[in-house]
């Protein structure tokens, strides 16, 4: 067995493969590591070493003014009422709705799940098409408004966003090639998960897009990507739905909000067997069990055994593993068997 | 200068891409070059959804490439940036 001060000696190799195995404490371990290691450089660049300051879950939201620094002016804090600034309310709403969502269905302590404040810079930049996490805070454009709009309005987005410190403290999924896909699927998951809880839809009135609140309509098309037909949702989707049309090239990290559209479509055909409540708790549980490394097989593999394991705890339907199982299969995903 | 300048990535994952040809100041041009010359290290790993910049500049026979992040772009490449895409 392998405790997690004996982990410290062995070399992340091993420690990758004695994850894909089960071992917890060894994946905790190299997820600590990778993070303590990318914090420590950061630091060491800084020329200062910053020690983590807990918090207790509280939204807190900056003006950039139109500037590209992060935290330049503190507008809204949590407790604090509305302001006159629409983008301010958004970020602090729609924030709180994910915190609210994850606490409420997962017990979930903020971002960290050790009540990690939650940090909203808006106004960035000048006709900024863009919304980020960068490992510690979410920062939001305001759009050029002839193609894009105010990202901070679009609870997809801001949970995508969201979602990507989660995946950051839970698996640790590094951000190129299938592990980065990976990262920017569970984030899509989560975008749409809480998009269809914020707007009180059912599986069939969801329409599965992915930022459709933030393009205009002089944008061609009607959302970024869609988990349902990925490569469609506007004139520049290259997302593959099938295995078969896998991108392998360098562009964009690898192609890691490109090679999303596989995972993407088989989470939107498994919701459609066993409903998005079992799904979600399926996902999310996996996600915990997941290594930095880990690619589109062991996903689907970890999705299995989680699957499993919550069947038989009978907190998902009976047919949740074929369920997983079919809608893989349906974009060209089955595990070999010895 | 002519110019060819790659914006990928981003929540969007849409590429944009700029080519063509500026005038700076004798002052600009240095700086500019300058900074594609001795681009600062990225301080931050932990990027998601970040844009991530490709600058190639050409300066009479001479081209200079660099590759920058959120975290690490320069204020000046970004105005530059800025003033190219308000033109295009």
């Amino acid at each position: 067995m392998c405790r997690s001060h004996q982990c410290h000696i062995v070399p992340p190799h091993i420690l990758e493969e004695l994850a894909k195995r089960g071992n917890i404490s060894c994946k905790k371990t190299l997820n600590d590591a990778h993070r303590i290691l990318a914090r420590r450089n950061s630091a060491l660049n800084d020329l200062l070493i910053r020690d983590a300051i807990p918090g207790h879950g509280d939204r807190l939201v900056y003006d950039s003014e139109n500037g590209y620094e992060q935290q330049v002016k503190l507008v809204r804090k949590e407790g604090e009422g509305p302001i006159n600034d629409l983008a301010v309310n958004q970020a602090y709403d729609n924030s709180g709705f994910v915190r609210a969502y994850f606490k409420e269905s997962f017990g979930l302590d903020s971002i960290d799940s050790k009540g990690l404040d939650i940090i909203s810079n808006i106004h960035y930049g000048k006709d900024y098409n863009n919304a980020y996490w960068d490992g510690d805070e979410m920062t939001y454009g305001d759009g050029d408004g002839k193609e894009f709009t105010n990202f901070a309005d679009a609870i997809d987005v801001v949970a995508h966003e969201l979602m990507h410190g989660i995946t950051q403290f839970l698996g640790n999924l590094e951000y190129r090639g299938q592990s980065g896909a990976l990262n920017e699927h569970f984030s899509d998951v989560f975008g749409t998960v809480i998009k269809q809880k914020f707007l009180k839809q059912t599986l069939e009135e969801a329409d599965w897009l992915i930022g459709d609140a933030i393009v205009t309509k002089e944008f061609p098309g009607v959302a970024i990507r869609s988990m349902k037909a990925p490569g469609t949702a506007n004139e520049f989707d290259n997302q593959p739905d099938h295995m078969d049309n896998y991108y392998s090239g360098a562009d964009d990290n690898q192609g890691v909000h490109v090679n999303s559209g596989i995972p993407n479509r088989a989470f939107y055909l498994c919701c459609q067997e066993i409903g998005l409540d079992d799904c979600a708790l399926i996902w999310f549980e996996t996600l915990k069990v997941l290594w930095r490394t880990a690619n589109f097989f062991d996903t689907l593999k970890m999705l299995l055994t989680t699957a499993n394991t919550l069947k038989e705890k009978k907190k998902v339907h009976d047919s949740a593993p074929e369920a997983v199982a079919r809608s893989f299969f349906e974009v060209g995903l089955t595990l070999e068997v010895a | 200068m002519k110019y060819q300048i790659k914006v990928e990535g981003g929540f969007t994952g849409i590429t944009k891409e700029y080519n063509g040809e500026m005038h700076f100041s004798p002052d600009e041009r240095k700086a500019i070059l300058k900074l594609l010359q001795n681009p600062v290290k990225s301080k931050n790993t932990g990027l998601r959804d970040g844009f991530v910049y490709s600058f190639m500049l050409r300066d009479g026979t001479s081209s200079y490439t660099a590759h920058f992040d959120e975290a690490n772009l320069p204020i000046t490449l970004r105005n530059v940036l800025a003033r190219i895409s308000k033109k295009s």
